[in-house]
Order: C-alpha cells, then structure tokens, then sequence
C-alpha cells in the first residue's frame, strides 16, 4: 500500500546541510500495525510527516497505492490525504474554542460530506467511542487520556485507510495509555492500517512489525533485534 | 508614577529600532490630527473667532419684516425713525449694495459698490490703510452727498498696483466723478471683504428717499451701546417698531435684531460643525489604531517588561515607560499633524463651501492657536491609546509568565483589540453612510428637473449707460441690436435677452393680482416677476407646457400679454383653463393697474434654489415692459459648441456696439447650477474624504487584528490543515472571523447612523437620513473592504505549515 524508495530529508544549515531521513526505503501492507521506534530526533515524525503529505519537501520516491505522491500537484495531494490519512499527535491538538462534537466534525466540514451525513456520522463515532455524554464538553473540561480518545476518533471520523499516530500516549497515563493502544488495535483488526511512533516497549508490541530510526537511517534489521506478536 | 526623562529617551531608541511600526503609527496619529488640525484652523476662523471688526460682540444688523410677512430691505423713511427713537444703539448705519459701471480704466467693468448712509465706518470700528474714511456728513440720509468714495485694498490692487498717489485721485461710476479719499486695510469691508468701493448712497439718482413701503436691498446694522444686551435692544426696537407703525400706518414694517456675527457667518454654521464632528470621528478611529498596535507592541515587550519587573521595577514604572512611547508617538504625530494641516490648510479652503463669506475666510491661518490644538489634541489621544495597553499590560502577571517562559494567550487583550476593530468599523459606517447620503443628494439635484437645461448656454450682464437707458428708443434698440448680432455669431443657436436667470441669486418681486380682485395691499400676492425677449424659452430651455411663447408681434401697442408658471396655473385656476385669464402685476404712470392677458403656461423653474421649485414666476415680453431695465438686463446665448468658445465673440459684439458697455458674469449657466450645488458638493467631497479615511484606517485595524489572530492561532491553523483543510477553507476560516468583527461593528454602526444621521437632513435633498439604499450599500461595501483586509493575513495563514507548529511543545 505505502511504498517509499530512497527517501531524503535534509534542512540547510550554515553552508552546508543537516540529514534527517537518509536512504529509507519502506514497504508497508494494507493492514498492517507498524510501529516506528527511535532516539528523540531520528526523524520520526519527520517521516510520519511525509507519509501523512504534510511534508512534501522531500527527495526520492513515495507511492500510495501505486499512486506516485511525489509527483502530484498540491491539490490532488490535499485530495489524497482528506481520503486515505488521519492523523494523532501527542499534544492531541483539539481545538480549544470547539467542543467534542464540533471537533470531530471538522474533518468531515474539510471532506465535502453533506451536513445531515455529518451529523450522523459524529453521532456514530460519539457512540463507537462512548464519548456521547461528552460531546458538549470543551477540551479542556476533559482528562488528556479522554483528550486523546477524541483526537483518535476525529482521525477515523473521515474514515480514513491509514492512522499515523505521532507517540499518541506520550502524555497518558499507563491505564489511559493501554485503552488508546487498545482502541488503535481494534481499529487495526478493522482494517484499518495503524503506522505510530511509540517509545515504549509494551505499546511497540502492539504492532506487527516495528521499524528503527537512528539519525534518518532505518536501522538493518539484520543487526537490530525485531520485536513481533 | 515617575516619569523620567530616561523613559522618552528609550521609548524614542526603541521607536528608532522599529521604524516601520514607528512610522504606521505616527504616520496613523499624524495624518488623523492633520485632518483635525485643519477642520479646526477653518472652524476657528470661520466660528470661533470674532469679526475682524472692534468689539464685534456689539454688532447687530437689522431684518425688516413686512407686514404680510416677508422678510424685505429696510426703507430709508423707517431707516430715519428706527435711527432717531431707539435707545440703545451707539451708532446707526446703513448700505445697499450697488452694481455700478466703472468707465475711463480701460474696458468698461462692472464694479461692486456699497452705497452708504450714517456712520458704517465707525459702527464697524475700521481704519483707514491711506487717507481717511467717510464720514457721518459725508453719508446723508438724502440727495445730495459729497462724490467721494473709498476703496478696499483689493480693488487699490488691483487697480492702482498698491501706489499711494491714489489719494485724490478719481474714478467714473456710472458716468459720475468721484474722488478717493481713502483705502480700506485688506480682508476687511461689510458685508464682504470682496466689496470694491464705498459711496455715499446720497450720490445715487433717483432713489425712494421719502417711500416708507419701498425695498432696493439696503441692510441697516448698528453697534450696541456698551453693557446693552441683545434681548434689551430686541425690546427696543420692537417698541420703536410699533411707535413707527402706530404714526405710519398698519403696513408698516418691523425691524428684527440679530448679531451681524449670525448674519455674516449665517448659513455655514451647520456644515462646518458638521464637518468638524466627522473629522473627530477620523481621530477615534485613528487612536482605537495606534492602541491596536501599541497592544500587539506589548506583546513583543512581554519578556523585556517581566524581566525588568524581576529586577525590581514597580508596576507603575512599567507603565509609565509604556506612556512614554505613547507620548512620543502622540508628539511627534501632532508635529506631522500640525506640519500637514500647515501645507492644506489652502486646499482645505477651496473645498469650502462658497458660501463660507471671504471675510471669514480671510480669517482663517494656521496660527500658534493651531499648533497648541494639535499638541493638545495628540497629547490626549496619547493618554487614549496609551494608557489602555499599559494598564492591560501592568494588570498582568509578569514575573510568572517569565517563570512559565510560556507565551501570553491573554483572552483579555484579544478582546479588547477585537473590542477596538468593532468600534473603529462602526464609526467607519456612520461617516461612509453619511457621505453616501450626501453623494446620493448630490446625485438627486444634479437630476433634479430644474425647469431649464442648463448645458451649452452661456450668460453675461451687459449693463447700459444711464443715456442709452433714458429712452426707450435707447435701450430696446441696443439690446435688440446685441441680440441679433449675438445669434448670428458662429456657434451660437439662439439669443436671448432676459432680466433674471435662474439660481443667480437675484431676484425682481411683484404683486400681483387676478382679474376680479381688489388691487389693495392685503390680496397682494408676492411673483416672481421676469422680463424676456421672446428667444427666451427655447434659449434656455424652459418647455412651454400651455398655450403659446412671446413672438415678435408682442410689442408696445399690441395686446399685452404674460406668461405664466405651472405653480400659479394650479393656484389660480386648478381645473380651469389659465389662457385667456387676465392678471396685474405692474401699474402705469397714473399707478392704475396694468392688466396682462395669460397666454402661455412655462415649465416651473427652480430659481431661488435647486431644492424647491421657485414661488409663482411670471414673464412679460420686453417690449412689452414699462420700466426700462437697461441696468440689470442679462444675455443668454444657446450654443453648439462649448459655451465658453463664444465668450471672445460676445464681447467682441458688445464693444463694437457700445465700448462703454461692460461684459461681466461672463460664464456657462451650469456654473450657476454647480454654485447652486456648491455647499453639498463641498460638505459631500470633504465628507467623503473624512469617510475614506476612516475606512482605510478601519481596514487598517481589521488587518491588524486578524494578522495577530493568525499568528496568535497558528497551532490551531496548523491542526486544521493536518485535518485536511485546504488553503480556501483556511482562508475562510480567516475572513470569516473579521466578518464577524465587522457585522458587529456594522450593525453599531448602522445603529449610530440612525441616531446621527438625522443632523445631516437640513443638508438632504430628497434622500431621507435612513436611505434603505445607501445603509445596504455602505454596509455591503465596508464588509467588502474588511475581507479585503482580513486576506492578506488569511493568505499567510495559508502557508502555515504544520509540521513545524506542530511539533512545538505546548
Ligand atoms: N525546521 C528544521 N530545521 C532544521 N532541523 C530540523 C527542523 N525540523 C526538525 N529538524 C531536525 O530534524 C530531526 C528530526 O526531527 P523529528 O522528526 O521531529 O525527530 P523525532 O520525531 O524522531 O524526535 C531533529 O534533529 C530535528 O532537530
Ligand atoms: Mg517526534
């Protein structure tokens, strides 16, 4: 489904130019639980961030179902992204001014889908999360672990066929933390494909194949030991 | 609260180190007190200041009210009594303004004079420049006064290039010699500083002396006796008044005090306190701006304020070194301020109603008065724009958001500057609506139906000499010979000869009665009464709606004959047939009334002003006419080519037809109608201007806030755009908060509008102060404008990218 081939990210500095992803080549499966692992600023949500077509400034080739991303002018690029990506960050990133609702709204508002459909499928989404008692709540009336919940619901909310989901459970709790994971698998056994960037050990196990980042370089699975369930 | 000079001198560093923000916000402050500035030079020596004549407060002219009730010119006979039995006046006089023919200086010319009796000279408190002033023996109240005259400084000049050797010497006025004894000091004289020359009315031939009902345009003014007050001299004069009546009759007139400062100054009042209330309107909008930024400013300061409040500095410390930048900001705009308003005061001027008198103008310099206000003026607008933010920002928390090192996301201040944009957009909408309904005014008169077409017509007074006027035989055959020779002149499609045009601001009145009334004083009824040669209705184009114009065989002798307007056809005939009807307005040598028979019915014309249709107007062909108006007679050529091409030509014919014939008020017939429209196109241009200020400084604003809104929200932006919105729906995103911002500052506005746009109907002509039409459009336009503003910043919010403002902690 995602197929990245020698893919370079680099920033200028002073005269010369600092490497952040180097070489990466990457073939992810429809379905697939991958979890990206690494020192902090191995590149991490850098890649996420080209595989999400937030970043576009890259060098190499990136196909999404043997579309070539990389060569698709900005707006069928935005077209992509609205159709097969939804996004978790860490800080969750709600929208303070919206409530619960209104937030899982606004992808939908972004993805053309008329208002009544909307409103039936944030219903639904409230419902599948049980977050419908808070769906009148402002962010930050809610815990970061209930936060989080919601921000994973408006990324399945456009129902997208691709979660990436940046250290969803830096900020939780172990118990919150386990009912993320534990909801980000579900959505996996639904089919729908999860790529996260986790530190921790116990939530890297929830995947089914964990991909090492070190200074941009994908570590040799060869030399580095693979984790799977 | 200290305020040291080590506070200005870092507010001026700082400013230095930030020129553009220092130059938006003097450049803001400055041009808005420029505007102020000026309006208030103008208001000053227009309103605020006195006549420039000695103790101007205790002068008053007279009104004279007849006793049907219209206000006419004083007689010399009630001149005489009002004079000799009041108690209160110090000194009395009275003039009449007087065209006259100035001969033996080159061309003929068509001279101002004002003819004098008593003492004007000392009632106004004036000195001579040379030589003297009239005296009150030389001014009689009879024939028979000295030939002396004394001229303005103008027309000294003008005329004799400033040489002193004028003295004695001497000018022929309607073929009389008269000497000069004296020159009038420049830009002062009554009732204008434009008059040319003073003669004693005594001079003049044929005048009413002894007819107590007679009216030829003379104003009585006088000056109070010390400690008399207006109302006592009102009093007293409606005592004198009744007296008068009581000996001369019921049909006596009654005199009517107002200060000469109301008579002189008269109508522009309104306009100019008008004007003045919109420039300040420019000047709130321009501090709610430099608060905005002096707001946004604070927050750069953030950091550098919490550290000097670590190391000690007490609240009112910080505030006084945030006053100290307003301070210098409001200083140096008032500079800039009074600087511009230096160099447009003179523009300023010519965009002045020509209503507004010359003698006033005269008065109006940019003087310390006008420094002193606008030092004034930015110091306060400092205070404004300066103290809000420093005592927002005083209020805060320093010390613990340098602890925190998190930035600022004071809800508080976003409101206020939000707050301000409302205020300012507001304010915006109540100028753009009242400019709106004064263009839609304009626009009304410009189509009004005036009754004439004034395009490709030109005018010019062409006045005779006293011999050719005596005979009849004199002035018919020189006029009809000009009017004849004039329309065969190349370009020219018709010529006519008429006694008034309209919107000249000249008028002849008559009584007048219909067949079957009593001709008495009591039916009198007060026409317009006009005297035409038979080109006349197809010359300026008034359609002749009934019945037939005046031809050639209305002369002296044959059946005579009016014409009469669609106003006086529905008075007097309403569902009757007006032709055949007889009227009277004049009577004969033996005062036995001359009857007229109607013949035609003209389109009314608006005469008096462009807002109202005349009163009654008659026309009387003009060989027809028992008077000889030779003096006052004007000539009107229809042309197919601009009308000025013909001028040259026309005075070309009137010097080879009498060299002593001066040609003046030379111009177009739309001149007339524009100076009819001056007083709105003026107050229309400066309002409009005002108004476009404030709507680029209200844009202004709204790019302020939403630029800091952008940047302010960028992590939300960013998470929109990881969410999937596209640059339109970001920049809809924007602009639909400025909308927001902006419908709130319209409907206040419009709600102000409503309340404020009721002074402006006295300057309304069919346009009512609540105009469906102008409210939407303004409103519509001013929202256009906002989203205009709110783009700039809504396109940079476009190019937020989220990875980076993302991964930012916090
Ligand atoms: N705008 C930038 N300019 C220069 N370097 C950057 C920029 N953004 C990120 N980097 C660098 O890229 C590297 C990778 O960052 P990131 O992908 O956020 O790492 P991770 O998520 O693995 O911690 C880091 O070393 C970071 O400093
Ligand atoms: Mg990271």
């Amino acid at each position: 489904m995602i197929r990245l081939r020698g893919v370079e990210k680099s920033y200028p500095v002073g005269t010369g130019r600092v490497y952040v992803l180097r070489q990466v080549d990457l073939d992810i499966q429809n379905g697939e639980f991958i979890t990206i692992m690494g020192p902090s600023g191995a590149g991490k949500s850098t890649l996420l961030s080209i595989l999400g077509m937030l970043d576009n400034e890259y060098t190499g080739d990136y196909f999404l179902l043997d579309q070539s991303v990389h060569d698709l002018k900005p707006k069928d690029r935005a077209a992509l992204n609205k159709q097969y990506i939804g996004f978790v960050f860490q800080q969750y990133h709600l929208i303070d001014d919206l409530t619960v609702a209104e937030n899982l709204d606004l992808p939908l508002s972004y993805r053309d889908v008329p208002r009544r459909e909307r409103e039936a499928i944030v219903a639904d989404t409230l419902d599948r999360f049980q977050i419908v008692g808070k769906k009148d709540l402002y962010p930050s009336q809610l815990s970061g672990g209930q936060q989080q919940l919601v921000a994973v619901a408006r990324a399945v909310v456009g129902n997208p066929k691709v979660i990436l989901a940046d250290e969803p459970t830096g900020s939780l709790h172990t118990t919150h933390g386990r009912m993320i994971m534990d909801l980000l698998k579900r959505l996996n056994q639904e089919g729908t494909t999860i790529i996260q960037v986790t530190h921790n050990e116990e939530w890297a196990a929830y995947g089914n194949r964990t991909i090492q980042l070190l200074d941009g370089w994908i570590a040799d699975p060869a030399r580095v030991p693979v984790s799977s369930t | 609260m200290r305020f040291s000079l080590k506070n200005f001198r870092y507010a001026v560093r700082a400013l230095r180190r930030r020129p553009t923000y220092a130059a938006v916000a003097i450049g803001t402050i400055g041009l808005a007190i420029a505007a102020n500035t000026t309006m208030f030079t103008v208001f000053n020596g227009v309103i605020l200041q006195p006549l420039p004549f000695r103790d101007a407060d205790r002068l008053v002219t007279i009104d004279v009210r007849a006793h049907t009730g219209f206000p006419i010119s004083l007689s010399l006979p009630n001149y005489r009594d009002w004079r000799d039995k009041n108690r209160v006046f110090e000194s009395f006089a009275a003039g009449a303004d007087w065209g006259m023919t100035l001969t033996g200086r080159g061309p003929a010319q068509a001279i101002y004079a004002l003819a004098a009796v008593g003492d004007p000279f000392g009632t106004l408190g004036l000195r001579p420049h040379l030589g003297r002033l009239l005296t009150p023996e030389e001014l009689p109240d009879h024939e028979g006064a000295p030939f002396v005259t004394v001229i303005s400084h103008g027309f000294w000049q003008q005329h004799f290039g400033g040489q002193t050797d004028v003295l004695g010497q001497s000018l022929v006025l309607d073929d009389q010699v008269y000497t000069i004894v004296g020159v009038l000091p420049p830009d002062v004289g009554f009732p204008q500083a434009s008059m040319d020359l003073y003669v004693p009315m005594g001079t003049l031939p044929n005048l009413p002396w002894d007819v107590r009902s007679s009216s030829f345009g003379t104003r009585g003014f006088g000056r109070l006796a010390s400690g008399v007050s207006l109302e006592t001299a009102r009093e007293d004069m409606a005592r004198v008044g009744q007296e008068v009546r009581a000996e001369a009759g019921d049909d006596t007139a009654l005199p009517e005090l107002r200060t000469l400062s109301e008579f002189i100054v008269g109508d522009v009042k309104t306009p100019l306190n008008l004007l003045m209330g919109a420039v300040v309107f420019v000047l709130l909008i321009a501090v709610a701006n430099v608060g905005n930024l002096m707001l946004a400013r604070g927050e750069d300061r953030y950091r550098e304020l919490a550290v000097r409040g670590a190391l000690g500095a007490a609240k009112t410390d910080v505030v006084s070194l945030l006053l100290a930048e307003a301070f210098v900001i409001a200083i140096m705009g008032g500079l800039l301020g009074a600087g511009v308003a230096y160099l447009s005061v003179e523009a300023v001027m010519g965009l002045l109603p020509a209503q507004v008198p010359a003698l006033l103008l005269a008065q109006v310099k940019v003087s310390w008065t006008s420094l002193v206000f606008a030092l004034g003026v930015a110091l306060g607008a400092g205070v404004l724009f300066g103290l809000v933010p420093a005592f927002r920002m005083a209020r805060t928390d320093l010390v613990g958001s340098l602890k925190s090192g998190a930035r600022t996301t004071d809800q508080g201040r976003e409101r206020l500057r939000s707050a301000l944009v409302v205020g300012e957009v507001a304010i915006a909408l109540v100028l753009l609506i009242a400019s709106g309904l004064m263009l839609r005014t304009l626009d009304k008169l410009r189509n009004v139906d005036k009754g004439f077409n004034p395009e490709s017509v030109l005018t010019a007074s062409v006045p005779i000499s006293k011999e050719r006027n005596a005979t009849r035989e004199g002035w018919l055959g020189f006029y009809s010979e000009l009017r004849g020779e004039a329309a065969v002149i190349p370009g020219v499609r018709s010529a006519a000869m008429t006694l008034l045009l309209p919107l000249e601001d000249r008028s002849w009145e008559m009584g007048l009665h219909p067949e079957g009334v009593p001709v008495t004083p009591e039916t009198t009824q007060s026409v317009l009464y006009n005297v035409v040669s038979p080109e006349y209705f197809e010359t300026l184009g008034v359609p002749i709606i009934r019945g037939r114009g005046f031809t050639s065989s209305d002369r002296q002798g044959s059946n005579l004959v009016a014409i009469i307007d669609e106003t006086m056809a529905e008075r007097f005939w309403p569902d009757a047939e007006p032709l055949g009807h007889q009227i009277t307005f004049e009577t004969d040598s033996a005062s036995t009334p001359v009857y007229r028979t109607v013949v035609g019915v003209a389109r009314n014309v608006r005469h008096y002003e462009l807002t109202e249709p005349s009163r009654i107007q008659v026309y009387v062909p003009f060989e027809q006419t028992g008077v000889r108006w030779g003096m006052g007679l004007r000539i009107a050529l229809r042309t197919s080519v601009p009308p000025s091409q013909a001028a040259g030509s026309l005075r070309e014919v009137v010097t080879r037809l009498d060299p002593s014939v001066p040609v003046s008020r030379l111009q177009p017939l739309d001149n007339l109608v524009e100076r009819a429209m001056g007083q709105s196109t003026s107050i229309t241009r400066l309002l409009t201007a005002f108004g476009a200020s404030a709507l680029a400084l209200a844009a202004l604003g709204i790019f302020g806030v939403m630029s800091y809104a952008v940047t302010r929200r960028q992590r939300e932006i960013g998470i929109r755009i990881a969410l999937g919105a596209g640059a339109a729906e970001v920049i809809r995103w924007v602009t639909t908060r400025a909308l927001r911002l902006t419908a709130l500052g319209v409907m206040l506005g419009l709600v102000a509008s409503v309340a404020l746009t009721r002074m402006l109907s006295g300057l309304l002509y069919e346009v009512t102060p609540i105009d469906p039409v102008v409210f939407a459009i303004v409103s519509a336009g001013l929202a256009s404008v906002a989203l205009l503003a709110a783009y700039l910043p809504a396109r940079r919010a476009t190019r937020v990218d989220p990875v980076v403002v993302l991964s930012e902690e916090g």
